[in-house]
């Protein structure tokens, strides 16, 4: 009886193997594509090949990555969070002003850590009670902080940054004797700890449930605000990470340094194959997909592209990858 | 069986004529505007009288024509003028100045930064001064725009109904104020844009000769580096804004002149984005690096790119004379070249223009240029000062207190009258 019944119904099994291998394949080029553009950027820009050239491409993947991990999770419980360059601008001069008026970074971490919480609250509380969508909620809250931080500062931005934040972001910083830049250490934790919370932990799964259906997620006891405020905290959390990070970097501080990470972050994400509508997808693919951006980023600057001409690549780019492995259907339809 | 029910959509050619039909709908329109805003340019009695905004475009013989006909004391400020501002009559020639006290208002388009409130707080004590004099009604009125270009023109007509005799303007966009402006002068409010190039001619302008400092810095680059067949690196800032425009065409031009050989990085006037890109080209380019030529606050972010990619520091200019570029020098003690650029002088010489007409005094033209101070490695012990750090916001000051003397202006003005003096307090200003 019941193998008759499985001959009766062939097709839907051969079509669920055919989907399974085409995500397969994928997936397989999502994390395929930054070996590829690495060999590309080599054979057309050998200089790369030395052991600055490749940490200076690995430092500036850190703080991208950092800072992009907000994003991810964001994208995955189809939302969006434009709260993360305001963000990064905060930490960038809370840490550069404080520091120059004698906290200690410690400090400085613990009020960065409880401003970060707070802006993840605001974000997912407000989109979660008004039923708003997060772009709007996570706007309105960007111009907050960044309006915020001007007024405890009175528009003077300038200050002191910790020298072993400078040498965290240097290419040729070291960590306990071991020449890796204290970044890469950095963004290499924060890696681990973000792929194992999505993939082994109770909350990891109930951001994909919470993407793929906010009703079925909910009927599975999960709770939708919890979740929205446990994600858009981490992800404050990251980009205050990133942007003490980037106060190293550039020696001085400016509330508009994130702006560049609003494009960038979104790029890495979709680049890296998570779907904008929820449910699916992963850090580990934001990892590939960092990759990839700053790979062609540098390729075009080896090929001295000028700016124009830069966006109109990056733009062509993006929209070749994500049509090659960025076209899976949501979840909620895959059934 | 013909189905009852109309298609749905077309076969993929009608599809994708309709896909070619939608981009040329959104193409055309585009394409018309352009031409429409290029022609009533060319239409209006305006660019009759005024020089037009080219930004990028070579000397047109117009452009040499206004040049050749200025004074000769400033010819070489207003070189390239044509890449930032327009030059033509004063607009303000038939207009009368009012009797002291004066109102004045300050109308920034941003404030969130050290530089804009270095200039603020410049401007609030020059207003101080002035007052102790009898010569000011009421505290300096100032406002903020967020760099709002539609909040900022409903700002500067709140200015105006409040009776502002004198409403400096800090760093404006270069287009989309002009009515409002206009609305101003009609009000009799002096409008004195600084420290940026303009579209509007209704308005006088005070800023530095752009096209002249890029320049200048290129040719001490230039003799620095002699000749040699490695490369120089132009750090650019943002792409079409006049005021970086202007600063590049001086450097490009003079290292054509020279037969060097250039390549470009984009740092948008950010310093985390100017040491990515710096870093991207080193990574690249393992090749010798003659020097850098700085467009905007690239000095120390390069210089810390070439640290830290362990590569050899070539000769590095400055531009605005940030506290952080002269700590770096004295750090590296790789000499470099720049400006005493601060927003404070650039306020400074705004004031003095207007103090000057409303003492009576005409200005020649519509857009006052002056040279900016020149910092190298004769005079940097006078700039340099111990409280200044990497991380520091200030910026170097005139030492001597002013940009351009006051008999500067001499040839840029006609009249008699003698304007009210103070002392902008420049050197006094805090380093942090």
């Amino acid at each position: 009886m019941s193998t008759s019944a499985i001959e009766q119904t062939p097709t839907p099994t051969s079509a669920a193997t055919s989907r399974r291998r085409r995500g397969a394949l994928s997936s397989l080029l999502v994390y395929l594509a930054p070996l590829a553009m690495f060999l590309v950027l080599m054979v057309a820009t050998p200089d790369v090949l030395s052991r600055t050239g490749i940490m200076s491409l690995l430092v500036l993947s850190a703080v991208l990555g950092i800072a992009a991990v907000g994003q991810t999770w964001a994208v995955m419980i189809a939302g969006i969070d434009l709260s993360i360059p305001a963000t990064i601008g905060m930490a960038n001069v809370l840490l550069t002003t404080l520091y120059a008026k004698g906290w200690s970074f410690g400090e400085i971490v613990v009020l960065l850590l409880v401003l970060s919480i707070l802006i993840g609250m605001a974000n997912g509380v407000l989109s979660s009670i008004f039923g708003l969508h997060p772009l709007v909620v996570s706007l309105g809250v960007a111009s907050v902080v960044t309006g915020g931080v001007l007024i405890s500062v009175d528009g003077n931005t300038g200050g002191d940054v910790p020298g072993f934040i400078t040498n965290a972001v240097s290419p040729r910083g070291s960590v306990l004797g071991v020449p890796l830049p204290a970044a890469l250490v950095v963004w290499v934790l924060v890696a681990v700890v973000v792929v194992l919370v999505e993939r082994r932990t109770v909350i990891g799964r109930q951001i994909f449930a919470l993407g793929s259906n906010v009703t079925a997620a909910r009927l599975a006891l999960a709770r939708p605000m919890l979740i929205r405020v446990f994600v858009y905290s981490a992800g404050a959390i990251c980009a205050s990470a990133a942007g003490v990070l980037l106060a190293g970097f550039s020696g001085g501080a400016s509330v508009d340094i994130g702006a560049a990470y609003l494009f960038s972050t979104i790029t890495a994400v979709v680049v890296g194959g998570t779907s904008l509508l929820g449910g699916a997808g992963g850090y580990a693919r934001t990892i590939a997909g960092v990759l990839v951006t700053t790979e062609f980023t540098t390729l075009l600057i080896g090929f001295s592209v000028g700016p124009n001409m830069q966006q109109v690549m990056l733009g062509i780019a993006i929209l070749v990858l994500i049509t090659v492995y960025g076209r899976d259907r949501h979840v909620a339809h895959r059934l | 069986m013909k189905s009852p029910f109309p298609r749905r959509a077309g076969s993929p050619v009608q599809r994708r004529i309709a896909v070619v039909a939608l981009l040329a709908g959104l193409i055309a329109p585009l394409a018309a505007c352009g031409g429409l805003s290029a022609n009533d340019n060319d239409k209006s009695s305006v660019s009759e009288t005024y020089t037009d905004l080219r930004t990028g475009k070579p000397e047109s013989a117009r452009d040499k024509a206004v040049l050749d006909a200025l004074p000769e004391s400033v010819r070489s400020t207003y070189a390239g003028f044509w890449h930032a501002t327009r030059v033509g009559p004063n607009p303000y020639a038939d207009w009368k100045p009012s009797q002291a006290p004066w109102k004045f208002c300050y109308s920034s388009a941003y404030q969130g930064n050290s530089w804009r409130q270095e200039g603020l707080a410049v401007a609030k004590d020059i207003v101080a001064q002035l007052d102790k004099k009898g010569l000011v009604d009421g505290p300096l009125i100032v406002s903020d725009a967020n760099n709002n270009a539609s909040l900022q023109a409903t700002q500067l007509t709140t200015m105006v109904q409040k009776g502002c005799d004198v409403i400096l303007v800090m760093q404006p966009p270069t287009v989309g104020l002009c009515k409002a402006f206009d609305a101003a002068q009609k009000a009799g409010a002096l409008v004195v844009v600084m420290q940026t190039g303009t579209d509007c001619t209704n308005v006088v302008q005070s800023d530095f000769g752009a096209y002249d400092a890029g320049r200048t810095a290129a040719e001490w680059l230039v003799d620095k580096v002699g000749k040699t067949k490695d490369t120089i690196v132009m750090c650019d800032g943002i792409p079409g804004v006049a005021a970086a425009e202007a600063r590049q065409a001086g450097a490009s031009d003079t290292f054509k002149k020279a037969g060097l050989k250039v390549d470009h990085i984009t740092g948008q006037w950010t310093p985390s984005t100017i040491k990515s890109q710096m870093l991207r080209y080193l990574s690249t380019h393992q090749g010798a690096i003659a020097g850098v030529w700085d467009g905007g606050v690239c000095a120390v972010p390069v210089t810390q790119a070439f640290q830290q990619a362990d590569r050899d520091l070539p000769p590095v200019t400055g531009f605005e004379g940030a506290c952080s570029w002269l700590a770096s020098w004295k750090q590296t003690g790789s000499e470099s070249f720049g400006f005493a650029g601060g927003a404070g002088q650039g306020v400074n010489e705004a004031f003095k223009v207007a103090l000057r007409m409303l003492a009576g005094q005409k200005p020649k033209h519509n857009t006052l240029l002056y040279p900016l101070v020149q910092i190298d490695g004769s005079n940097v012990d006078e700039y340099y000062k111990p409280g200044m750090k990497l991380s520091s916001g200030c910026n170097a000051q005139p030492a001597s207190g002013d940009s351009a003397p006051t008999a500067y202006y001499d040839d840029l003005f006609t009249g008699t009258g003698t304007p009210a003096t103070f002392d902008a307090g420049l050197a006094d200003l805090p380093v942090k």
